[in-house]
């Protein structure tokens, strides 16, 4: 019998302490601590392969391939002085959202810093040039002598087109995409194509 | 004369004290012209710079370097092949005539080699400035 009614408080008090731990005030927030992040510079040459998809390693290595190869052309190093250029905007023509002004203005900077070409600017940057210089010469706001004069623009000898493309491939384990790259040098007086390059970049993933 | 001089523990003393001086003196193995071009970063020992040129075209330098890739050496002890998979970069840098660098840095190019395959790597210089280049390899994965 002693031991039925100590097994009665036993089980009692177990049940009252339960009860009592619901009674304990708990948090109504919860604080979200972050996982610890590490930040760091890395080498804006080096090798991207985080994932198949155009980056900047195919960005860098389109643009130098590219102007590099235009540099050593015929029409640009027999030319007496740097002859005037200008570039079109490259055409994306991928599935895939690439930011092509980019590519342009890479090929751009590299073709400028050579020293070999000067470029007059492309159509796109045409707006600008007119508003600058109707504000100069329309607002009243300028000395005379000291103001852009319209009319006085220097036409690009040649311009420069570009197209990117891709072929894409993938099966449940495999996936393949090829790139290509083209480029071409016109002359705008004879409509003569002067020199075209290309570019082959080919990335798989596997899983 | 001075016992000290001619006792046998002196004489040998001197004798591998010269030795050890004489191998001092003596240079290591001169590096070659290729050995000297080439900067390696990593693991890169596979891969073999085979060969080296250059030449003006069109008023720019124009470098090639033929590589080909061994692959990792098989394993000691079974003989069996490793897995070739190192994964290399590799990129020139150019050179004026007084050894400074033109040109900014370029872009490290992936060289997609398999085991055994060689290639002739082709660099264009930015610059008529250019007067010599360098290679440089490095394994990125």
């Amino acid at each position: 019998m002693k031991k039925f009614q100590l097994s009665i408080v036993l089980l009692t008090t177990l049940v009252m302490g339960a009860c009592a731990n619901k009674n304990v005030p708990q948090q109504s927030t919860q604080i979200y601590i972050p996982s610890p992040t590490v930040v760091k510079y890395g080498d804006s040459q080096s090798i991207e392969t985080v994932t198949a998809d155009f980056g900047s390693t195919d960005l860098q290595t389109v643009a130098e391939t590219m102007t590099r190869s235009l540099l050593q052309s015929k029409v640009i190093q027999n030319s007496i002085s740097a002859p005037t250029v200008t570039l079109a905007e490259v055409k994306n023509q991928t599935t895939e959202p690439i930011n092509t002004r980019m590519m342009t203005e890479k090929i751009r900077t590299q073709l400028m810093k050579s020293g070999q070409v000067r470029f007059a600017i492309s159509a796109n940057e045409m707006q600008s040039q007119v508003d600058e210089t109707k504000r100069q010469n329309q607002s009243g706001m300028y000395r005379n002598d000291g103001t852009a004069k319209p009319s006085r623009m220097e036409g690009a000898k040649y311009r420069i087109t570009g197209t990117i493309s891709t072929i894409v491939k993938q099966n449940r384990d495999m996936k393949d995409i090829f790139y290509n790259f083209n480029l071409n040098l016109v002359n705008n007086e004879s409509g003569l194509l002067e020199w075209a390059e290309e570019k082959e970049i080919r990335k798989t993933v596997t899983r | 004369m001075n016992r000290t001089f001619t006792s046998p523990i002196f004489v040998i003393t001197a004798l591998v004290g010269l030795s050890l001086l004489s191998a001092c003196n003596t240079s290591p193995a001169a590096l070659t012209e290729k050995q000297k071009m080439t900067t390696r970063m990593g693991d890169t020992a596979a891969v073999e710079v085979v060969d080296m040129r250059s030449v003006v075209r069109n008023n720019l330098l124009t470098a090639q370097v033929t590589v080909k890739n061994w692959g990792p050496k098989p394993d000691k002890a079974t003989g069996e092949q490793k897995p070739d998979t190192n994964l290399y970069g590799y990129r020139f840098k150019w050179l004026n005539a007084s050894g400074m660098a033109v040109f900014s840095d370029e872009v490290w190019k992936p060289l997609t080699l398999t085991r055994d395959q060689s290639a002739d790597l082709v660099g264009i210089a930015p610059t008529p400035d250019a007067a010599s280049f360098r290679f440089e390899i490095n394994q990125y994965k």
